[in-house]
C-alpha cells in the first residue's frame, strides 16, 4: 500500500525539461518551495516592450527605426498591397475569371454524444419523446444552423439512453450506437425554408411545402420523395408505385 | 521498494525531451513498483472531523491530485484572479477632460513672465495630469483549460506539502463559533474548509473567524488555497471535484 510519506517524497524533485528547440523551459519545483510569496513565471515567458526613440546608445534613437521621412515614416501609414502609386493596378486591368463550388457546399453542424448526454442529464432534453432538430436548436447546443445537424460519435462509450432521434445526418458509428441501445435514428431532409419554418414557425404566416430531396441525396434519405423545383422525379414515389404495379401484373 | 524508487528521483535531472514522462527513469525499478506508478489512482485516508480518527479511505485520481507542480501556472492564475478582482476605480483629469477656460492668460510678449497658452497645462499647479489613469477593468484572459489545470496543480501542491486533509463530513450541532474552533487543531493553522454545499451551521460558525475560510466545492480557487495553510476537504466535495476535473469527462 502507498505510504503517504513516500508519495510526498516522490514529489521532491526538480525537473527542468527543454523542448527540442531549447526555446521554452518549464520548471516544476519542490513542494516546500511553493507558496504565495514564492511564485514566478517561467524564464523567458514575458518579453519586454522595445522602447524606441530613447537615445543613440539603444540603437533605436533619432528616427526610431523608421528611416528618414516619407510616407512610411508617418503615424498610421497603410499602403494597400497591390497599390502602384495611383496607376491602374494590374488586377484591375485583367478581367474577372474563375469559379468555385465551395459556397454551395452543404455543411451540417456537428453534435456529439457527450453533449446529448449532458442535455438529458440536465433535463433540457426529454429522451422519451422523439428528439428533432427543433429541440436541439431550442437547447442552444449548436450555433446558427444553415443546412442541418449531423450526429457524430464522440463520447459514445458513456451514452446509455434509448432515444428516437431525427436529424439530417448520422455518422456510421453514431447510428450503430443508437440502434444498439434500441433506439431509432432517422434521416430527415429539410431545405433552408423548411429548416427556418421548423425552428421559427412564428415568423411564417403560411405553411411552406415540404421540399423534395435532390437526386444526388436520394440515397441518404430513402423515406423522402425525390424531385426538383416541385416536380416529381423519375426516381420518385409515384414512379416507384407504377413499377411495382407493373411487376405485380407480370407475375400474375 | 517504493522509498528506494523515490530516492532515485531526488537527484536533479536536466535533459532534453518533450515532457515529464521522458524525464522519469524506470531502469532501476522493480515491476511491482512500476505497476503502482502507472495506476490511475491511489488510496488516501479519511479522518473523522470530530475524533480525528481514521475512518476509511478514498481513491484519489492522479489526474487531479498528482500533477507536476508547475509554479508558473500558479503564478499566472494568481495574477489572473487578482487582476480580475481589482476594482480599477482610479481616475484623474487629463488635458482633454479638463473643463477650464482656454483663454490665453497673458499676452505673448512684454509681460516679463514666461509665455503660456493656458492656465491649466500639465506643468501648472492645479493643472492636468500627463498620463492620467481612467476607470477601467484590469481583467485579462487565461484559457479555460489552463485554469482547470491550475486548480489541479494547487490541489496537488497541498497534497505534496502534506497539508491536505479529507474528512468524512462537517457534522456540526450548532451555529456557535466556539464549537467549530474547538474542532480545528492548532497545528492546522489557517485552514480552508470545503464542502459540496456550505450548510447553514458551517457558514455561520466560520463567518467571524479570521483563520477559517469556508467555501463550497464550486467556489474552490487557487488563490484561496494558497492563502490558507491547510486545505480540509469533505468526502462529498472530493467526489464532486474529481468528477468535475478528471480528464475522462
Amino acid at each position: 500500500m502507498f505510504n503517504l510519506a513516500n508519495i510526498c517524497k516522490s514529489f521532491s524533485k526538480i525537473t527542468i525539461s527543454n523542448n527540442i528547440t531549447g526555446f521554452r523551459t518549464i520548471v516544476s519545483s519542490k513542494p516546500t518551495e511553493v507558496s504565495l510569496n514564492n511564485l514566478r513565471d517561467n524564464p523567458g515567458a514575458v518579453t519586454r516592450k522595445v522602447r524606441v526613440g530613447r537615445g543613440i546608445g539603444s540603437g533605436r534613437g533619432k528616427t526610431s527605426t523608421r528611416g528618414h521621412g516619407g510616407q512610411k515614416a508617418r503615424a498610421g501609414h497603410n499602403i494597400p498591397r497591390a497599390f502602384e502609386g495611383g496607376q491602374t493596378q494590374l488586377f484591375k486591368k485583367m478581367r474577372k475569371y474563375g469559379f468555385s463550388n465551395a459556397k454551395f457546399e452543404r455543411v451540417l453542424n456537428p453534435i456529439n454524444f457527450n453533449i446529448l448526454d449532458r442535455l438529458i442529464k440536465e433535463n433540457r432534453l426529454n429522451p422519451e419523446e422523439t428528439i428533432t432538430m427543433k429541440h436541439l436548436f431550442d437547447a442552444n447546443c449548436t450555433g446558427a444552423i444553415k443546412h442541418g445537424i449531423k450526429l457524430l460519435s464522440n463520447g459514445k462509450e458513456n451514452f446509455k439512453h434509448k432515444i428516437n432521434i431525427e436529424l439530417s445526418g448520422f455518422s456510421e458509428s453514431a447510428r450503430k450506437t443508437i440502434e444498439d441501445l434500441g433506439g431509432v435514428a432517422q434521416n430527415v431532409y429539410y431545405d433552408r425554408v423548411g429548416l427556418r419554418f421548423l425552428f421559427k414557425p412564428h415568423k411564417f404566416d403560411f405553411v411552406p411545402k415540404r421540399a423534395r430531396v435532390p437526386l444526388k441525396y436520394a440515397d441518404k434519405y430513402p423515406d423522402h420523395i425525390t424531385g426538383y423545383m416541385g416536380a416529381f422525379s423519375t426516381k420518385g414515389e409515384k414512379f416507384n408505385k407504377e413499377i411495382e404495379k407493373k411487376e405485380e401484373e407480370e407475375q400474375q | 521498494m517504493i522509498s528506494g524508487l523515490c530516492k532515485s528521483f531526488q537527484k536533479i535531472s536536466i535533459q532534453k525531451g518533450f515532457g515529464y514522462s521522458n524525464s522519469l527513469n524506470y531502469t532501476s525499478t522493480n515491476n511491482i513498483a512500476a505497476a503502482q506508478l502507472f495506476e490511475k489512482s491511489f488510496e488516501f485516508p479519511i479522518i473523522n472531523f470530530k475524533s480525528k480518527e481514521n475512518s476509511g479511505s478514498i481513491q484519489l485520481s492522479k489526474d487531479v491530485f498528482s500533477v507536476p507542480l508547475r509554479v508558473d501556472l500558479l503564478h499566472r492564475m494568481v495574477r489572473y484572479q487578482r487582476a480580475k478582482t481589482q476594482q480599477g476605480t482610479h481616475q484623474a483629469l487629463n488635458m482633454a477632460r479638463m473643463d477650464k477656460t482656454n483663454k490665453k492668460p497673458t499676452k505673448q510678449k512684454g509681460s516679463g513672465n514666461a509665455r503660456k497658452g493656458t492656465n491649466h497645462s500639465v506643468h501648472f499647479r492645479g493643472g492636468a495630469r500627463t498620463f492620467a489613469p481612467f476607470m477601467r477593468s484590469h481583467a485579462h484572459d487565461l484559457p479555460n483549460k489552463v485554469r482547470k489545470l491550475c486548480l489541479k496543480v494547487a490541489l496537488s501542491t497541498k497534497l505534496a506539502q502534506n497539508k491536505l486533509i479529507i474528512v468524512d463530513e462537517f457534522n456540526l450541532e450548532s451555529h456557535k463559533t466556539k464549537e467549530l474552533v474547538s474542532n480545528l487543531p492548532k497545528e492546522w493553522g489557517r485552514s480552508l474548509l470545503v464542502d459540496s454545499e456550505i450548510s447553514d451551521f458551517l457558514g455561520k460558525s466560520s463567518l467571524n473567524v479570521q483563520k477559517i475560510d469556508a467555501l463550497p466545492q464550486l467556489g474552490l480557487n487557487v488563490y484561496t488555497i494558497l492563502q490558507n495553510d491547510t486545505l480540509v476537504l469533505s468526502k462529498s466535495s472530493v467526489e464532486a471535484l474529481q468528477a468535475r476535473l478528471s480528464q475522462s469527462e
